[in-house]
């Protein structure tokens, strides 16, 4: 094949986009990664002291450790969940298949702003749904939002356990929002899914079911292989998203949550970046985050995609 | 014929020049129901000068204004005039970006500042140069609900003076159902946002201080300071003041009457008189061994990189703004003070104080306000100092212990 430099021409408009809202602010906060700047005109260069700085940090660490409590309950279930949605409503020619399909997608076109504040109402001690409902069935109201024990700490404190800091589990707060990001996945999960299940052959249903195999087999043996591609993608997707978890956070819980217990990494950046002025910092942390995820994707892609079944 | 052409176009020229609109950019952080009574401030300016045009812009709260602007500084952008948060002035002369203004001061006859409240006038000095001219300045005052008042038989009349007093009829307030143990209503709500500003004042009525007068100490870890730590720990201890709630669900527990009293900003006392369904009553805050209370709020300042032309409509423009008559509609419209001394001594405050009885507590609190410390890294610093009370607050850290160990990282941020 012949390179045609009209070729570039053709690139060239969405090149631009990218190089000005993309590859340039890329490039650029690398270079104040490496600088104390506070939006001032001047910018001084303190190679990696900054990189140093967040190392050493305790509170970044605690961050990392929230972030990865978020990752970690987000993704199983709104892969799950997203994939029984999908299981249920596969058949094309079900009465109101259509309108289920929406009802489930509608969160993922829902402004996830609105979709937090929504949720933080819901969940307002005094105010929210989720209290009166529980209050009128004779139970104690939930400090939901304010709440700063691990979920698994509370569950083991009843047998008088004390489980170390790592394994407490994400807070009430936090897990209350980890709730907002299962909810808000599971219709893109759902229609990925249904795509995933339209590209698998009729054929070997039939053929399956001739042989007597059993709705589960069929499940285990057929459908969950052939859709492993598709669970991948969702996976990879997910996980990069639920790393940068921020607005819902940023509205449910302005201050960081109880104890600081939802300050994920991206909280932390914002709040350098934009309370306290620290752009450099803020862009060494970005850098930071950046490396984690391309580490986790490289890690699911050389190990996880083991498993995966390309037809 | 050429001749009248020219003298026409001449004559236009002349005359749109000296009917020439400056427009000034003015961003501005009254959001809610601050913000009506300043369009309207703005809109009865523009009419009565037609030679000047203010645009009033909303830029979100005072924290979001202060990145906007220091963004479109860098580039150059950015308004002509803006109202900056007092405690935020530092962060843009650090840069050159205010005017100062004592020239203007000094040439103008209409203004000196001799004209405004003696409390108000050094927070908007840096190093002894004005840069701003205070507008909307607001003070810590204690709300109570004198309904709640009443039903525990307290006089509404008479609001806690001092801190005993204070803790003994929040217990009077404070409502527990004793067969499920939980509390029905909260006596008091003394709630700490990452601002800090709501335990500043106690460290100051218990005779201490926050920060050394040069602001290169942290003098938290003194035994005042533990002490006052350990006093408002012990509201919460004791269940006088809500434990579980947010900083937002304290305020509508107020604002519901589940909560009898608490310390609030004077700047939404008029949207409290109209919009709570209860009988509001607003005081001076308690003292212990010391009368004091927090200011804050915001001021006008120009931008340095202005022309001369919009400098002096700018200059305009805040004159009027700090006018008697104007400073006092802010202040009965919003819960701000006003700014004047004379507005102060002025038959118009008396009979505001008639209309709304509420708005005259933050007037006797100015003789006892004191600005809030300011630093560079005073952000950080406050919520480093939220995060060590609200450990303690939640009886996760010891009241004994937790200003030692945290000061020594504040006097690092100090330096």
């Amino acid at each position: 094949m012949r390179r045609r430099p009209v070729g570039y021409l053709f690139i060239l408009p969405a090149g631009l986009l990218l190089a000005v809202f993309l590859y340039f602010p890329l490039a650029y906060s690398f270079m104040i990664s490496f600088t104390r700047w506070d939006l001032s005109a001047t910018r001084t260069f303190i190679g990696l002291d900054n990189y140093r700085a967040i190392i050493a940090s305790s509170e970044f660490w605690n961050s990392v450790l929230y972030t990865f409590y978020y990752v970690l309950g987000v993704l199983p279930f709104s892969l799950a969940i997203g994939l029984g949605v999908a299981l249920l409503l596969r058949d094309s020619n079900m009465k109101g298949v259509g309108f289920f399909r929406m009802i489930y997608f509608m969160p993922v076109v829902t402004s996830p702003i609105a979709a937090a504040m929504g949720f933080s109402w819901i969940f307002n001690t005094q105010l929210g749904y989720a209290n009166y409902v529980i209050e009128s069935m004779g139970g104690e109201p939930v400090n939901w939002l304010t709440n700063y024990n691990g979920i698994f700490q509370l569950l083991f404190e009843r047998f008088g356990i004390q489980l170390p800091h790592i394994l407490q589990g994400p807070s009430v707060a936090l897990t209350v929002i980890i709730l907002l990001g299962i909810w808000q996945n599971i219709g893109y999960a759902t229609v990925v899914y249904l795509a995933g299940l339209q590209g698998i052959p009729q054929a070997f249903y039939e053929a399956a079911r001739i042989d007597g195999a059993s709705p589960s087999k069929i499940l285990r043996k057929i459908t969950l292989p052939l859709l492993s591609p598709t669970t991948f993608f969702l996976l990879i997707v997910f996980a990069i998203l639920s790393f940068q978890v921020f607005g819902p956070v940023q509205v449910m819980t302005p201050q960081g949550g109880p104890l600081q217990t939802t300050s994920v990494i991206v909280f932390r950046l914002y709040q350098q970046a934009f309370s306290y002025y620290r752009f450099g910092y803020a862009s060494a942390m970005a850098f930071l985050a950046f490396s984690m995820i391309l580490l986790i994707t490289l890690f699911q892609m050389k190990f996880v995609e083991r498993k995966v079944y390309y037809e | 014929m050429k001749r009248l052409a020219l003298l026409l176009v001449v004559l236009t020229v002349i005359l749109s020049s000296t009917f020439a609109q400056v427009t000034l950019t003015f961003w501005h952080s009254m959001g809610d129901y601050a913000k009506l009574p300043l369009d309207q401030l703005v809109a009865e300016f523009n009419r009565t000068h037609p030679g000047i045009e203010v645009r009033a812009i909303y830029q979100g709260t005072y924290d979001e204004t202060v990145t906007k602007m220091k963004s479109a500084l860098l580039v150059g952008a950015g308004p002509d005039l803006a109202m900056v948060n007092i405690e935020h002035i530092q962060i843009f002369t650090q840069d050159n970006a205010l005017m100062p203004l004592d020239n203007l001061l000094s040439a103008d006859p209409e203004l000196s500042p001799e004209d405004f409240v003696e409390q108000f006038w050094p927070a908007i000095l840096r190093e002894g140069i004005a840069y701003a001219i205070p507008f909307n300045i607001s003070a810590l005052v204690l709300y109570y609900n004198r309904d709640l008042f009443r039903q525990a038989g307290l006089d509404p009349e008479r609001p806690p003076t001092t801190w005993a007093e204070m803790e003994e009829m929040a217990r009077a307030l404070t409502v527990v159902d004793t067969k499920r143990g939980r509390t029905l209503q909260h006596g008091l709500l003394w709630a700490v946002d990452h601002m800090f500003y709501q335990f500043e004042p106690l460290v100051w009525q218990n005779g201490g201080e926050i920060f050394a007068e040069d602001m290169s100490r942290c003098l938290l870890d003194s035994e005042i300071g533990i002490e006052t730590l350990r006093r408002w720990a012990g509201w919460f201890d004791e269940g006088l003041s809500p434990r579980d709630l947010t900083v937002e669900e304290g305020m509508q527990s107020f604002m519901m009457g589940r909560v009898a009293m608490g310390a609030m900003t004077s700047g939404g006392i008029r949207y409290g008189f109209e919009n709570l369904p209860w009988d509001l009553g607003v005081a001076v805050l308690p003292m212990n061994k010391e009368k004091a209370t927090t200011m804050g709020g915001g001021s006008l300042a120009i931008m340095n990189h202005v022309s001369e032309e919009k400098r002096d409509a700018a200059w305009t423009f805040i004159k009027w703004m700090v006018q008697e008559k104007n400073t006092l509609m802010w202040y009965e419209r919003t819960g701000y003070m006003p700014v004047k001394k004379s507005a102060l001594d002025s038959l118009e405050i008396q009979l505001i104080w008639k209309r709304f009885p509420q708005l005259k507590a933050p007037i006797d609190s100015i003789p006892y306000a004191r600005p809030r410390p300011v630093h560079e890294n005073i952000i950080e610093i406050r919520n480093i100092l939220f995060n060590t009370v609200e450990r303690v607050r939640q009886g996760v850290d010891d009241p004994e212990t937790a200003f030692l160990s945290v000061v020594p990282r504040v006097n690092e941020l100090l330096k």
